[in-house]
């Protein structure tokens, strides 16, 4: 937990940052496969071989290849933003303005006394359909996020830099020969058959359970026969697949 | 925590580093019956500042893996992948038991249910894609963005890339389709868990008040030129004042471009471990996209010839490259990619 006080047109509101992330992967240690003893990784000189250690390790900018100017931790330290406690908010964005591939890492911003003002900002961004551009300084790193309304509370996701988005807006793909209408009217037909509401709930992921059963039934000395699901059969014509594909749909709604 | 610091050590050296990213991936849309072929290409990359590490000489370092007991180096092929059940007690995992448990399947993105488009939570957002058409037709991948972008709806699946499941919202968007990938919902926690009680009735003076400040405030467009990385920018401008006045200046003699200097990304990474070879995004997409359109020419004409030729396009599509081994694999990617 983190406190922090966001700044918007004049206004202070202190909030307290708290990760909305829980990592739930399964995570193997890297062993060595004769004694089954966890490695540990070494930094080594390239040429010769020899373990360097971490304190003589320097660190160095590239300038172009092979030529390195070495940042030693006064430079470092130059780097470092001033700490500061403020997140100060520049705009508002209507909600979709900034495409999925910016957000990072979402962190909920709880209310730090001052509930009424907290609430009212909650209430505020979900009506408006908006989201605070949000700029601040933690771990001696500088951030940039959306806050956004979510669950009922605030919540502030980074936003990865221009650098890490990849932007392709002249993608275009070939399509000189014109789509067919009546597979377009079957497409829709199966888009509407399975459409409904986001349930995020309803997703398991079931690989990760199987990988932890595995372990567990090995930890206990079973074996594990694998088990294959058998692959279904696949239509032949893109029409023929979209009607049998939006039958199966409507049967689906319906049972 | 965001930026782990965690990995900072290693950074890519390589100066034209814009452009490069990772090999792409080779999967399946299932839309009903329908298949569609296409590539996942990273539309995001890892943060990259330009430090390597080096060594108290200069001298150029790369990373090992030792043992602690024998005090060796070890090879990536004497490693194997264990979960601790007790303090310094492993199960060992092979990759081919890790196979075994992958959905036949695991390659579709089977997009079972269609969402309004703006009902997602960016809070669920974890990483983007860009889903290019891949096989010989793109009918069915035009078909399929097309009626997506009219009906304002984005598809959702699951599947299963280098041994990780993945849940994916995949978005339609001037004919081009964009894979999102998901926070599974047990990945994000509710504000309960953080002891916040979201209060239902705020004052109605109050919000008044606020949507004044916010509309006042407010913006139509996001400016991507505004989120800009600060602070690798000052680590060059120090690093340009320093070489300018010579100090601290090294020269690595003959050395290859990312030699090792990579291995800044986590595991979720779009990472080829058997290529482990860097491509342009751009480059492939035109390639790519050029393909399709020759292929689609030559069908064409095919097609005309031999009527049963069509039908193929449909058919479900084995993945394409086996030679880049199931993903399943690729769990202890970070090892297995590195190139000794």
């Amino acid at each position: 937990m983190w406190k922090a006080v966001l700044q918007f047109e004049g206004k202070s509101l202190p909030v307290k940052f708290y990760s909305a992330v829980q990592a739930q992967g399964v995570h193997f240690r890297l062993l060595h496969a004769s004694d089954n003893v966890p490695v540990s990784q070494h930094m080594v000189d390239a040429e010769t071989g020899d373990d360097v250690p971490r304190e003589s390790v320097q660190k160095g900018y590239a300038m172009e290849k092979g030529l390195y100017v070495v940042l030693k931790p006064r430079d470092l330290a130059k780097t470092e933003p001033a700490a500061s406690r403020d997140v100060a908010i520049s705009t508002f964005l209507p909600n979709h303005a900034i495409a999925a591939p910016w957000f990072h890492r979402p962190y909920y911003l709880g209310p730090d006394g001052a509930e009424d003002a907290y609430f009212a900002l909650v209430t505020a961004l979900a009506e408006t359909q908006t989201m605070g551009l949000a700029h601040w300084v933690m771990r001696k790193r500088n951030y940039h996020g959306a806050v956004i309304s979510h669950a009922g509370v605030l919540m502030v996701i980074t936003l990865r830099t221009a650098d890490e988005v990849l932007a392709v807006g002249d993608l275009k793909i070939d399509n000189e020969k014109a789509l067919d209408a009546k597979e377009i009217k079957l497409a829709e037909q199966l888009i509407s058959a399975l459409q409904g509401p986001f349930e995020p709930e309803t997703y398991r992921d079931e690989y990760r359970e199987r990988v932890m059963k595995l372990v567990q039934s090995k930890a206990e000395g079973k074996a594990t026969p694998p088990v294959r699901a058998k692959p279904k059969h696949s239509p032949t014509s893109l029409e023929a697949a979209l009607r049998s594909s939006v039958k199966a749909a409507k049967e689906n709604k319906v049972a | 925590m965001p930026r782990s610091h965690s990995k900072e050590t290693t950074r890519e050296a390589n100066t034209d580093r814009s452009t490069a990213t990772r090999s792409f991936w080779s999967g399946t849309i299932s839309f009903g019956l329908v298949s569609v072929p296409v590539d996942l290409l990273a539309a995001n990359r890892s943060l990259v500042r330009g430090l390597r590490m080096l060594g108290p000489e200069g001298q150029p370092l790369k990373r090992k893996y030792m043992c602690a007991q024998e005090d060796d180096d070890i090879s990536t092929e004497d490693l194997v992948r264990g979960y601790e059940v007790e303090p310094g007690q492993f199960v060992v995992v092979t990759d081919e038991e890790l196979e075994a448990l992958e959905p036949d399947k695991s390659r579709d993105i089977d997009l079972n249910r269609f969402v309004p488009k703006d009902e997602i939570s960016a809070a669920f957002f974890e990483r983007g894609y860009f889903l290019v058409p891949a096989g010989t037709s793109n009918k069915a991948y035009r078909l399929l963005a097309h009626t997506m972008e009219k009906a304002g709806k984005v598809g959702i699946g699951t599947f299963v890339m280098r041994g990780k499941a993945y849940l994916m919202a995949i978005f339609a968007e001037g004919g081009v389709l964009h894979g999102q990938t998901l926070r599974f919902y047990d990945e994000l926690r509710k504000p309960e868990d953080i002891g916040v009680t979201p209060k239902h009735k705020a004052d109605p003076k109050l919000v008044a008040q606020m949507t004044k400040i916010i509309e006042k405030a407010a913006s139509d467009a996001f400016t991507p030129e505004e989120i800009r990385d600060e602070d690798e920018a000052t680590v060059r401008s120090i690093a340009e004042e320093k070489y300018k006045r010579q100090e601290d200046v090294i020269e690595v003699a003959g050395e290859e471009a990312d030699a090792d200097a990579d291995e800044t990304n986590d595991s979720e990474a779009l990472l080829d471990a058997q290529e482990g070879k860097l491509i342009d995004l751009m480059e492939v997409l035109r390639k790519r996209l050029a393909e399709s359109e020759k292929s689609k020419r030559k069908e064409h004409r095919t097609k005309a010839a031999k009527r049963p030729q069509k039908a193929k396009s449909t058919k479900a599509k084995q993945p394409r490259n086996k030679s880049a081994k199931a993903p399943a694999k690729k769990t202890t990617t970070k090892v297995r990619s590195k190139r000794a």
